[in-house]
Order: structure tokens, then C-alpha cells, then sequence
């Protein structure tokens, strides 16, 4: 298959996750978050209901018409870029509608009057979540990544393969130079940099418990913060494991003395890409289950003071508290966790987030 | 492990956080030299801002409970708290005993409540 199909098969699969996850986002917390706001749950079942089949049908009506009209476009022109254009109008658009019909569901909105709040005694911190033959086992795999290309750099050829076929050959090329032989290992030392700062940030994320079935809750919370950690440990073995592997199949396809091992190094490919998706569906399954035994044990999952409930924006998809001390709260719309804007926090986090957008533009302008 | 705090109740939030581990200590359920959580982690959970719990870290700390050492957190350091003099310690019973005199409970009934809390404080503790 050639790439062109390949990028637009992959952005109209994203497309149809993106519609499933919008149209499902105003009702996957019930009467607790129906467009970020609580409501009553008869107002779920009549007025809530017109409100939620509009917002589907402009929705829908949106996406057909948007990504339609984008990829027609495209396969006319071959031009993956107006398949991406599209898709990130559609993305945009979506925003916008749900934006529009969180403002008609505020006025339904009532406020809950619970006054007693419970917190764990436990001291939460990055170290008891932290295993560490797991951070040697990544430390010694990205050095290996380094090692191997450092060594092997004076016997790389001047063109260098940048692009592999799904068999393991490669069809594109570039100069060789120290962004086409390091770029991967560099921007696998950041993202470990980044999931750090992440793991340790949710470890400390805000753990609200309500007054009745306390320990319940912490127990519940407390697992799940345990397996949301476990995720993104999953997440960064796969991709040491991940770039090992993809700069082992620059140096089998380059250096001749290697070439004998490009098989092995192709079918680990397969193998790690395979086994961080069933990883990563393996512990949002978890999660999902945590919530919901919590949701049959407690009437429900999550846990907000009224004074809190107030600062959501965006129909629930941001939170601005200055008068909240926590950086990271858990989502009020979805599932996992999200940043306090308010907090100071926030600007280094971007800063760090920064490097995504640095990353790209280095291997643009180096290729 | 935990302790609840109420918006409504008229005691102030760091009396409530403070009290809230006390009855902990007295039950037995922290035990000398367990960590407790920094005060951001707590003022997080509950949602209150980081002098509250502060106060009430400082508090214990003066009544000689907690011990309080800067970026390790606090500690539970004993679990009686310093000498105070009977009269002191009067005060308070009086205050919440006239409360249940007014409220216009009889003597025995007065007297099944104190006994009640004092079991369900005293349950875990030695």
C-alpha cells in the first residue's frame, strides 16, 4: 500500500474515534458532568435528551460535511496535507459545537450541597510508585541506543535511511548527519524526561473522598492512581524498547556486518508496537473497572466540593481555580486526570511541552 | 486511614483538621513515628488553602504530637500530648457538657453519650 493511502486510511480511522469520543463526551459522566454541569436526573431523561439529539445531529452534520469534502479534496489532488487540514477542522469545529451546547445545558445546571469531605492520611509520593530495576532497565536502554550509534557512526553511509516499508526496506533516504542518526534517541530522552514529570505530578493529583463509604473511595482511589501510574510506566519500557529497535533497523539496513540480524530486528518491531497497545488497553480496561466497582459499591465515581464544581470551563473540558492548591485534578468529563490552569504550575509544564514542537521543527529543517 | 472535615461546622477548618488527627492518635490508629501527608498533598484533597493545614501541623506541634521538619513533613513524634494543668483540660469537657445540659438532655442520657464516645474513642488505643 502506498503511503498516501496509508495516512488517509489512518486520519479517517482518528476521525471516527474523534466523533465516537465527542458524541459520547456530554453523557459519559450521567447526571454528575451532562455537558460539565450536574443535573437532575429526570432533566437528563427530557430536557437534557432534545438538548443531546441536537447537538448529535449538528455534530454529525459537521463532521460529514467537513471530512467529506476535505478527503475528496485530497485523493482529487493527492494531497495528504488537505486530509490533515480537514481533520483538524472537524477536530476544531467539534470543540466549537460542544462549546455552543454547553452554554444552552448551563441554566439546568443545580448545585450539590454536600459540606463534609474526607482525605487519606497516607503521604502520596513519586517513590512508592517507583520500581527501580524498571528505571535501571530504561536508563540501560536508551544508553544502548547511544552506545550502539556512537559506535557505529564512522561506518554509516552518506545517505541514510530515514523511512522503512512495512517489510523492513527502506524507500526513503537523507544525508547522513547528527540529527538523522541521533533524532530518535534524543527525542526518546526527552519523552522519559516528560513521563517523569508526569508520573510525579499525578502521584500528587488532588484526592477528594466524600463522607460516606470513605474507605471505599480510598481504596478505590488509591488503585487507581496505582494503575493510571502503571500506564504510563507500560508507556515509557515500550518506547526505550521502541527506539532501541528502530535505530537497530537503521544500523542492520546501513552496516553490512549487521545486516545478518534485520529479520530479528523487524519482527521485534511488530512484536513491542503490539504489545504496548495491549498494555496500554489492558490498563484503561483496569481503570474503567475500578470506576465502575466504585460506581456500584458508592453510587458513583467522583467526588467534587461545591465551591470546586464552579470552576470548570468549556462545558467541563478545563479547570480554573485559583483558590484550589492542587496542579492536577481528576477529569470531570472522561476519564484520568487533568492540570488547574490557575496553578503556577502549568507554565513550566508548557514549557517542557514546548519541546514537542522544537523536536518536529529540528527534523524538518534538518532533512 | 483518614480524617473528614465539615464546611458547615462552626469550628474552624484547621481546629477540625487538627482535632480530626488527635482523635486519630488517641484511637491508636497513627502511631508514634507515622508519616503523616505533606500539607500541600492534604490542603489539595480537601481543597483548602496551605495555611489551614499549616496552622493545624503548627498546633499539634506545640502540643508536642507532631513533629514537624521542613521538606521531610511531619511526623507523629508522641502520642500524649505535653503536660497541661487539670483546669485546662476541664475547660473544654465543661463547655460541651453545658451544651448537652441546655439542649435539655437528662442526667442518665448525658451520662450514656459521654460513655459511648469515650469507648468509641478509646477502641483502638492500648
Amino acid at each position: 500500500m502506498k503511503d498516501f493511502q496509508i495516512v488517509v486510511l489512518t486520519l479517517l480511522l482518528s476521525e471516527v474515534v474523534l466523533l465516537a469520543v465527542f458524541v459520547w463526551l456530554p453523557v459519559m459522566g450521567g447526571e454528575r458532568a451532562f455537558f460539565g454541569v450536574r443535573v437532575e436526573p429526570q432533566t437528563l431523561r427530557g430536557e437534557g435528551r432534545q438538548i443531546l439529539r441536537r447537538y448529535w445531529l449538528t455534530l454529525a452534520a459537521s463532521f460529514v460535511l467537513i471530512v467529506a469534502l476535505g478527503f475528496y479534496l485530497s485523493a482529487r489532488f493527492e494531497q495528504p496535507m488537505l486530509a490533515v487540514t480537514a481533520c483538524l477542522a472537524s477536530t476544531a469545529a467539534a470543540f466549537l459545537i460542544y462549546g455552543a451546547y454547553a452554554r444552552a445545558a448551563r441554566p439546568l445546571a443545580i448545585e450539590s450541597t454536600a459540606t463534609r469531605f474526607a482525605s487519606g492520611l497516607r503521604a502520596r509520593r513519586l517513590a512508592d510508585y517507583t520500581h527501580l530495576w524498571l528505571e535501571a532497565a530504561i536508563l540501560l536502554l536508551v544508553g544502548a541506543t547511544f552506545a550502539l550509534l556512537i559506535h557505529y557512526y564512522p561506518q554509516l553511509p552518506e545517505r541514510m535511511p530515514v523511512h522503512w516499508n512495512a517489510s523492513g526496506e527502506a524507500d526513503e533516504w537523507a544525508r547522513k548527519s547528527l540529527a538523522t542518526v541521533f533524532f530518535l534517541p534524543a527525542l526518546g530522552a526527552y519523552l522519559h524526561i516528560f513521563f517523569l514529570v508526569l508520573k510525579h505530578d499525578i502521584a500528587h493529583a488532588k484526592m477528594t473522598l466524600p463522607d460516606a463509604h470513605t474507605e471505599e473511595f480510598l481504596q478505590g482511589k488509591e488503585r487507581y492512581l496505582s494503575a493510571n501510574l502503571r500506564l504510563i510506566d507500560w508507556a515509557r519500557a515500550s518506547v526505550a524498547l521502541l527506539f532501541l529497535d528502530i535505530s537497530l533497523l537503521m544500523l542492520v539496513t546501513t552496516v553490512d556486518e549487521l545486516s545478518r540480524h534485520a529479520s530479528l530486528v523487524n519482527v521485534a518491531l511488530w512484536v513491542i508496537a503490539a504489545g504496548m497497545i495491549a498494555g496500554i488497553a489492558y490498563f484503561i480496561w483496569r481503570m474503567k473497572r475500578i470506576n465502575d466497582r466504585l460506581r456500584r459499591v458508592a453510587g458513583e465515581w467522583y467526588v467534587q466540593r461545591p465551591a470546586d464544581e464552579r470552576h470548570w470551563r468549556h462545558g467541563g473540558l478545563t479547570y480554573y481555580n485559583p483558590e484550589d492548591p492542587a496542579l492536577v485534578v481528576e477529569k470531570l468529563v472522561g476519564y484520568g486526570y487533568t492540570l488547574n490552569m490557575a496553578h503556577r504550575g502549568v507554565w513550566a509544564r508548557a514549557l517542557l511541552l514546548s519541546g514537542v514542537p522544537l523536536f518536529v521543527l529540528w527534523a524538518v529543517l534538518s532533512m | 486511614m483518614y480524617i473528614t472535615i465539615d464546611e458547615q461546622d462552626a469550628r474552624p477548618i484547621y481546629r477540625q483538621v487538627a482535632d480530626e488527627i488527635k482523635a486519630l492518635i488517641a484511637r491508636g490508629d497513627l502511631k508514634e513515628g507515622a508519616a503523616l501527608p505533606p500539607v500541600r498533598q492534604l490542603a489539595a484533597d480537601l481543597g483548602v488553602n496551605l495555611n489551614t493545614v499549616a496552622t493545624a501541623y503548627r498546633e499539634l506541634q506545640a502540643e508536642g504530637l507532631l513533629a514537624v521538619r521542613h521538606g521531610a513533613g511531619a511526623t507523629v513524634a508522641s502520642i500524649t500530648a505535653h503536660d497541661r494543668s487539670e483546669d485546662d483540660l476541664r475547660k473544654p469537657l465543661r463547655a460541651a457538657l453545658t451544651g448537652l445540659v441546655l439542649s435539655g438532655l437528662r442526667r442518665t442520657e448525658i451520662m450514656a453519650i459521654v460513655g459511648d464516645e469515650l469507648r468509641a474513642l478509646l477502641k483502638g488505643a492500648k
